[in-house]
């Protein structure tokens, strides 16, 4: 036997012997009663056709490989750091960018609130004048 | 933790999976099943083709699931919930998988002996054995429940500490 010709394997298959043998008396009903129910569980197995198990490992792979490729284990990156700007949550829970955005040098006529380049006046609902259709659009709020 | 090495390693350990509880008991089976006559003696060693097809059977099943199971677990990020349910999820399959060589008869390796015009048998029988294993088993499904636990239990502290690592990282 391999474990006859080295020592040092003699051993240590002596020490394990020795400590199944010790923990025999309490492992083995464990694992009787580990073989009540997994024999209760057998019984719902196929036992003649193989598809079955041969399906359920195309699913566990398939799933295993769409699921941890979308979801690697990282963070997803916050909103700010995507846009590279600071972003403040609205009193409505909608995220919205900070007023400084906003044009402040143009003021509703009919308010003197920041309209920036709005049609209407957020605030009092004034047409705005100065209302650039070509201009980008701005945030206000 | 990148998406690609997930699938490496997920793809390394089902290999390692799929070698270790199909192809070598597969092969050693068939090597079984065709050892015929001792070399030298008079002895001829025999398996019933019907058990051998089961076990092959057997082990193909409960192998192909053990190494779907694996790639689930060993593709998912380390101390997630989903890789401490597959892992657990695996140690029942494993234990499935030593107690149905129980019904394949592979416990009970029966020889048919020949010799000459005598003929005998020679039936091993390994079933303690599988009950202390399945008893040490047990214990793993016991650290496994366990994991799971912590995994849910401190998923805050787990998610922090990971973030900490992929900055320093970066």
């Amino acid at each position: 036997m391999l474990f006859e010709t080295n020592p040092i394997l003699e051993k240590i298959a002596d020490v394990i012997g020795l400590i199944i043998n010790f923990l025999k008396p309490y492992i083995i009903p464990i694992g009787k009663w580990m073989v009540g129910w997994i024999t209760m569980l057998l019984q719902f197995f196929p036992q003649h056709d193989l598809t079955i198990y041969f399906l359920i490992f195309l699913v566990l792979v398939i799933s295993a490989a769409i699921i941890n490729s979308k979801w690697p284990g990282d963070k997803p990156k916050a909103v700010s750091e995507i846009q590279g700007e600071k972003i403040k949550p609205a009193s409505t829970g909608v995220m919205q960018p900070e007023k400084k955005d906003i044009d402040t040098r143009i003021k509703c006529s009919s308010c003197g609130n920041p309209i920036g380049n709005a049609k209407n006046c957020p605030y009092c609902g004034a047409i705005n004048e100065k209302f650039d259709e070509k201009a980008p659009k701005q945030n206000i709020n | 933790m990148g998406a690609k090495k997930n699938m490496f390693r997920g793809t390394l350990f089902t290999a390692v999976y799929f070698v270790v509880t199909i192809l070598i008991p597969f092969l050693t089976f068939t090597w079984i099943k065709n050892l015929g006559a001792v070399s030298g003696s008079d002895v001829e060693l025999t398996m019933d083709s019907e058990r051998y097809r089961q076990i092959v059977f057997w082990i193909s099943a409960f192998g192909l699931l053990i190494c779907g199971c694996a790639f689930f677990t060993y593709s998912s990020p380390s101390q997630s919930i989903r890789r401490g349910t597959f892992a657990l999820i695996m140690i029942i399959l494993n234990c499935l998988y030593i107690w149905s060589y129980k019904f394949s008869g592979a416990l009970e390796i029966e020889f048919q002996l020949k010799l000459g015009s005598n003929s005998g048998a020679v039936a091993i029988n390994l079933q303690q054995m599988i009950m202390i294993y399945l008893g040490i088993y047990f214990l793993t499904i016991i650290l496994k429940t366990y994991d799971l636990i912590d995994f849910i239990a401190n998923r805050k502290k787990i998610r922090e500490s990971r973030i900490k690592k992929e900055k320093r990282k970066r």
